[in-house]
């Protein structure tokens, strides 16, 4: 009993304003319908009465007495096995980031309506995330691009494919000199067999691959010590210590549904290995909610976090690293904070105690160098081949994506490219502001944009030619581990729409090779005993090839290698703390709408952010003390400069935010994306630039003075004062807590703190007979991925109500 | 006797005695005559019994089921498995019609589907609203048979809506299905009738296969 906590002011809260009882919170719980503001509703004309009556009387005429006559339209050859009015489920996936994630999509009557998780792909595990989920409101959208648009002086003209096909039959012949091919990153085995058969037709072409959102920092992290680029796959199973700095492997990563729930199974208070979370990061992530011991850090100072923990493991702990890594553990030379001297000493100590057991994890938006440290860490802590593994990354010779736009804009500058071909992305929109991408593509003759929408870099190119969505379309992609991964179209496209593998083809010169042709000859290829046909329908069955995972390695790091990796790890640390009046700037991937790509889906604008509970807009999170130095208060405008360029947005005050280190989400303020997502939030592209796409220093901030209503579901349906006071005083029944000691060592400890017995009901209770349903929520597991409310949505037809009625709480 | 004469405006003709009282039952009777009407005219035995829409194609129940003896299920495949009854694709037509009757003027657009693949249009003739979920199979494979709710289909040349399918209607073998359950190999013969009392045969039917027809709300209105 003594180990439950007491009502010592222990007290839930959900924003400050809730805690402070601020009058203007006191004011909105006041206001049960905060939207019933009677004085100030319009004033209803008899001209508006009669338009609204007038339409409804219009529909009152009787224009027969039965309803309209129904058809019933069957099939003329039913596809053998079909039913009508039965779902069907197809094995499928979706590519993003390069990674492919099995999906398993239910298709009614031919139409596919809800995607779930692929039970069989390692990724998945018959789970999905957020956007996964909404990848169907984006089939569907009516905002997407139906047709084949040429621009050309000034005007806009309406093609066919087959006029396409001619200018590409011309465009791409010979030896492919001026040709570029702009790709994003994708880990397609057919691709990459298409690409080489491009290249190999037309030596003098040059290929392209751009991510905004990239996970390359890892990879020359890995190359800079093993020598070679290594796809690191962690696996938190066993894991007992598990050590994040400015990762967040619950959640963004490309197999972190596999993680999350490795991670809730090692949770699991009898059965698991613990699993003990420390994270230092400058924003809140998922895994800094969940995490045990987490420290607020400035992202451009985690490596010097990361140098302390390195000298306390050496120094005290006598942990044994390579000899010309020796530098590693030197000492740094910046003050810690206490907070960050005692999150090491703990950390230090778990890590040296659970050898073999633990893990350490860098995000992708810290330098390759201290990928570099956390991979030699990783091996001298004895995690290879139990909580990380490694396996060569394929197309090692890939240059960095913020590398390869570069070279290609100053190919494009010094007039070396006539034609270029984009499959996919956006770069003018998500390209670093210091290439001026946008402006660039005025510079090539003829340019031509694969894309799902008319978007910013359509619109700037000759050719515009509609992307056939990853529900439409063939293709086939790997999975985090390597498995092969196959795609299959649910639907013909809708809007005739082809893949970026049969644009591919095109521009080979084969003519239109069907996406099924072309990933049907590789995985024939790829059959080793069973027949090929056999082994293709059992592949498209299961979504995924069986044991194609890449195989695993063990690399050893290189003296030579580790000197200039030390060296180039001593430099991070120069990096001074970031102050009040020169903060640091971090430009995450939005959870919502990752890189920009998902701007138009009304599911994902209106998901309230996990930790902001914004919706429909992003804001500068900045933490308490910080808004108090730089006198900016919660939903006030702020201007954002660096280095010349400026933003205006709105700020958010998050508890936990990293003192003086200030977070925006990029993917808003998009002008091309559809009617949804046009004009919400405020592009902070503008500011990114190739030498500095994450953390920005030399930031200045300034309040505006206006304010900006944020339409935050944080404070929603809030209790009153009085109640928040009587709620805290129960809060130890409502919310029982126990250390895992206490629970180990009597399981029934939440069952036995009752404050009454067992009531006596006055009147006859209500006999339930037969099943109940109820839903059951594991808060130890839930990171708060917000996967379920998309789910939901998807599945109940739940509506989207835009964010004025967000704001009035009517949020669905 | 009135000696004031200028109260003779006040002594109404002998005919205006009857008229407050007719008009009130006039109006009310009215009321109710229209209400009346107006309910009945809209029920579903006034609008859908007796429709019989014309087909793209004649085709002839009275023929195929009642002469040739084709059984509802070789055609309305899914109807013991699925919510549906299913019409037909085409190929089932050219199963047979691929040799007989192969230069029918009357098949005309049942082979120019075959042909293009593109659909035949059928008029739908049992018609539930769209709030309503109605599932075959639930119904066919205990015991109720096709004609409780189609009659007699085997006999029609054109398929005629014959019972009001109102929800009413339903609800009154839900709440008492002894009439209309029958053994299980009975149930597309459409002419059958039971040896014994229905209603002691549906009694002792619902007791061996436990039939309990729900009557909530969200059995229909999902």
């Amino acid at each position: 009993m003594s180990s439950m906590n007491r009502n010592t002011g222990v007290t839930y809260w959900r924003s400050l304003d809730e805690l402070e009882r601020t009058p203007e919170f006191q004011e909105a719980v006041r206001r049960e319908f905060p939207d019933d503001n009677w004085d100030q509703l319009p004033p209803a004309t008899r001209r508006q009465f009669l338009m609204v009556m007038g339409a409804s009387l219009a529909m009152a005429g009787l224009t027969a007495c039965r309803w309209p006559k129904e058809e019933i339209v069957p099939f003329a050859h039913r596809p053998e096995g079909r039913t009508p009015g039965v779902p069907e489920h197809f094995a499928t996936s979706l590519e993003l980031g390069g990674a492919a994630l099995g999906m398993l999509v239910t298709s009614f009557d031919g139409r596919p309506i809800k995607a779930e998780g692929n039970p069989m792909h390692p990724d998945s595990l018959g789970s999905l995330n957020a956007i996964a989920q909404a990848e169907i409101l984006g089939l569907y959208d009516p905002d997407r691009s139906q047709r084949l648009l040429l621009r050309e002086g000034g005007q806009e003209y309406v093609k066919q494919w087959s006029d396409f096909e001619s200018v590409a039959a011309d465009v791409f012949s010979g030896s492919g000199a001026g040709v570029a091919v702009l790709a994003g990153s994708s880990s397609s085995p057919t691709r990459a067999g298409l690409r080489d058969r491009f290249l190999e037709a037309h030596p003098e072409a040059r290929w392209f691959e751009y991510e905004a959102i990239s996970r390359d920092n890892e990879r020359f992290g890995t190359a800079m010590v093993f020598g070679a680029a290594h796809r690191v796959q962690p696996s938190l199973a066993t894991a007992g210590v598990v050590a994040c700095f400015d990762a967040d492997p619950l959640f963004d990563h490309p197999a972190a549904l596999r993680l999350a729930r490795e991670f809730a199974a090692a949770r699991n208070p009898k059965t698991g290995s613990g699993a003990r979370l420390y994270v230092s990061e400058s924003n809140y992530s998922l895994t800094g909610a969940r995490a045990d011991h987490r420290v607020a850090v400035a992202s451009r100072n985690v490596p010097q976090l990361l140098a302390r923990v390195t000298q306390q493991l050496v120094a005290v702990h006598g942990l044994e690293l390579p000899p010309a890594a020796a530098g590693y553990a030197g000492s740094v030379s910046q003050a810690p904070t206490d907070e960050e001297s005692r999150f090491v000493e703990l950390l230090a100590r778990d890590l040296a105690s659970h050898r073999g057991e633990s893990v350490i994890l860098v995000g992708p938006r810290q330098a390759p160098a201290v990928h570099a440290l956390a991979a030699i860490l990783n091996t001298a802590l004895g995690a290879t081949g139990s909580t990380i593994a490694y396996a060569l990354e394929p197309d090692s010779e890939r240059p960095h994506h913020m590398d390869a736009l570069g070279e290609l804009a100053s190919a494009i500058q010094s007039g070396e490219v006539s034609t270029l071909l984009i499959l996919g992305g956006n770069p003018a929109y998500d390209g670093p502001a210091d290439l001026g991408f946008a402006d660039l593509l005025a510079k090539v003759p003829l340019s031509i944009h694969l894309s799902l929408y008319d978007d910013e870099t359509s619109q700037r190119c000759s050719w515009h030619l509609p992307r056939a969505h990853t529900l439409e379309s063939w293709g086939d992609g790997r999975a985090w581990d390597g498995s092969v991964t196959t795609r299959q179209p649910l639907i013909e496209p809708l809007y005739g729409g082809r893949s970026d593998l049969e644009v591919l083809a095109l521009a080979l010169g084969g003519g239109m090779e069907s996406g099924y042709e072309l990933v049907r000859g590789v995985m024939r290829e790829a059959a080793a005993d069973a027949g090929p046909e056999e082994f293709w329908r059992r592949v498209l069955h299961d979504g995924v090839v069986e044991a194609s995972a890449w195989d695993r390695v063990t690399p050893q790091a290189r003296p030579g290698d580790l000197a200039v990796a030390v060296d180039a790890f001593r430099e991070l640390l120069d990096a001074d703390r970031p102050t009040a009046e020169r903060p640091e700037l971090v430009l995450v991937a939005d959870p919502q709408v990752h890189d920009g790509r998902f701007a138009n889906n009304g599911w994902l604008q209106e998901l309230p952010d996990a930790l902001t509970k914004i919706t429909w807009d992003n804001a500068l999170l900045v933490s308490p003390a910080t808004a108090r130095d730089m006198g900016l208060s919660n939903g006030e405008i702020a201007e954002v400069s660096v280095g010349g360029s400026t933003i205006e947005l709105p700020c958010y005050v998050l508890p936990g935010q990293a003192r003086n280190s200030l977070t925006v989400s990029l993917g808003y303020g998009r002008t091309a994306a559809g009617q949804v997502g046009n004009g919400v939030g405020v592009d902070a592209y503008v500011l990114r630039t190739s030498s500095a796409p994450h953390v920005l220093s030399s930031v200045s901030v300034r309040a505006t003075g206006r304010s900006y209503p944020l339409a935050t579901t944080q404070d929603h349906f809030a209790i009153d004062t009085l109640g928040f006071a009587e709620r805290n005083v129960r809060v130890e029944n409502l919310v029982r807590e126990a250390s895992l000691d206490a629970y180990l060592a009597n399981p029934n400890v939440f069952h036995e703190h009752e404050h009454h017995p067992p009531l006596v009901s006055l009147w006859k209770d209500h006999e339930y007979e037969g099943e109940q349903w109820g839903m059951a929520i594991d808060l130890n597991t839930c990171i708060g991925c917000n996967a379920c409310i998309v789910a939901c949505q998807s599945e109940n037809n739940i509506p989207v109500v835009g964010r004025e009625q967000v704001l009035n709480q009517r949020e669905m | 006797m009135n000696e004031d004469k200028s109260n003779d405006i006040f002594i109404f003709p002998k005919w205006t005695w009857v008229l407050r009282p007719a008009v009130a039952v006039g109006a009310l009777g009215g009321l109710l005559y229209v209400t009346v009407v107006v309910a009945f005219g809209f029920s579903p035995r006034a609008t859908d019994v007796g429709y019989a829409p014309v087909q793209p194609v004649p085709y002839s129940h009275a023929l195929h089921v009642g002469q040739l003896g084709v059984d509802c299920r070789y055609c309305h495949t899914s109807v013991e498995s699925t919510a549906h009854a299913s019409v037909p694709p085409t190929q089932t037509c050219m199963n047979c019609h691929k040799t007989v009757r192969a230069n029918s003027e009357k098949l005309i657009p049942v082979f120019e589907s075959y042909s293009t693949g593109m659909p035949v249009e059928w008029i739908r003739v049992h018609d539930l609203p769209d709030y309503v979920y109605f599932n075959h199979s639930a119904h066919v494979r205990r015991g109720v048979g096709c004609v409780s709710c189609h009659g007699r289909i085997d006999t029609m040349e054109v398929v005629t809506q014959v019972e009001p399918l109102s929800m009413g209607w339903c609800l009154e073998c839900h709440r008492n299905p002894e009439q209309h359950l029958r053994p299980l190999e009975f149930v597309t013969q459409l002419d059958w009738v039971p040896e014994e009392d229905q209603a002691a045969l549906g009694r002792r039917l619902r007791e061996i296969h436990n039939i309990n027809p729900p009557q909530d709300c969200n059995t229909c209105h999902r």
